[in-house]
């Protein structure tokens, strides 16, 4: 089995009608190649987190929601035209947060972290292009170190 | 309360929007090529600090730092990172911030093409490129990116 022969079966997946042969196939393929190993384990992961998100997702009680939606047109919109306004106690710490925000910003020599950036905040590619037609393109970000990941390998074995 | 809102206005569009000394001073881009192994062995110590990530999302045995280069990058401006064996980055600044560095970055050896993309790159934070083999033992080249 080749390069582009595994990749059409790692994007297939569980596939019954793969066989059984093929799938030994794969996974002797794999075996002996890290570039297949790699893109298959990617994707694995990648799978593996949409599934765990889709199962940890918190479905919304509808009784509640239907509840409260009747609440808020019952009041009509003086809650809501109420909440628009900032209470007085609040004008000076908010003053205060939006001085302190713009002098970390404009002042030139403040210190700014790099070596410990927000841990939600991702690298990310806008797009990526290889010159070869049968070059495939694995894109990732890696969750436990944050590093984007961008390969491009060419599935008949050779260079891009 | 007008002066309030003003004052949270202007607060959000320098924060939102990176701070214009920054992107006009620019921000360090530094890269280092590595050819990467799936024989056994012993990695470039140079690498010690990125090799563990390195062999599990990579999932090659051996790492060797071919070549390293950095530049100061801006907004709208060009460089080139001229690495080793042939390969450079040629880099252009679409936007430089506090948070995050935009670069379009095309990758080649020569006259040859390896890849043109755009990234966003968090301060510190690395991004790996790679694919290209190289040799016949199932080398193949990578450039990690740091912005900081």
């Amino acid at each position: 089995m080749n390069c582009h022969e595994a990749e059409h079966l790692i994007f297939s997946g569980d596939d019954p009608a793969a066989g059984r042969d093929r799938s030994a196939g794969l996974a002797a393929h794999l075996a002996d190649c890290a570039a297949c190993r790699s893109r298959h384990d990617a994707l694995a992961a990648a799978l593996s987190t949409w599934r765990a998100r889709i199962r940890s997702a918190a479905v919304p009680d509808s009784d509640r929601a239907w509840t409260d939606l009747r609440r808020v047109l019952r009041h009509g919109g003086v809650d809501s035209a109420r909440s628009a306004r900032v209470p007085a106690w609040l004008a000076t710490p908010l003053a205060a947060a939006a001085a302190f925000a713009c002098m970390m910003v404009l002042a030139p020599d403040a210190p700014i972290s790099t070596s410990s950036p927000e841990p939600r905040h991702f690298a990310r590619a806008e797009f990526v292009e290889v010159p070869s037609r049968t070059a495939s393109t694995v894109v990732y970000v890696d969750d436990e170190s944050g590093w984007l990941v961008v390969w491009a390998s060419d599935t008949a074995g050779s260079r891009i | 309360m007008r002066m309030l809102i003003l004052a949270l206005a202007v607060a959000s569009a320098f924060t939102l929007g990176g701070s214009p000394a920054r992107a006009a001073e620019g921000v360090s881009v530094r890269a280092i090529l590595i050819s990467a192994s799936p024989q056994k062995g012993k990695s470039d110590p140079k690498l010690a600090p990125f090799e563990a990530t390195l062999r599990r999302i990579l999932r090659f045995e051996t790492f060797r730092a071919v070549g390293e280069a950095s530049a100061r990058v801006s907004e709208g401006g060009r460089a080139t990172l001229t690495l080793a064996q042939g390969h450079r980055l040629e880099l252009s600044g679409d936007r430089t911030g506090a948070r995050e560095t935009r670069v379009r970055l095309r990758w080649r050896q020569g006259n040859r093409d390896l890849m043109d993309t755009a990234l966003a790159l968090p301060a510190g934070r690395p991004a790996v490129l790679g694919g290209p083999a190289h040799g016949d033992k199932g080398d193949v080249w990578a450039v990690i990116i740091i912005a900081n």
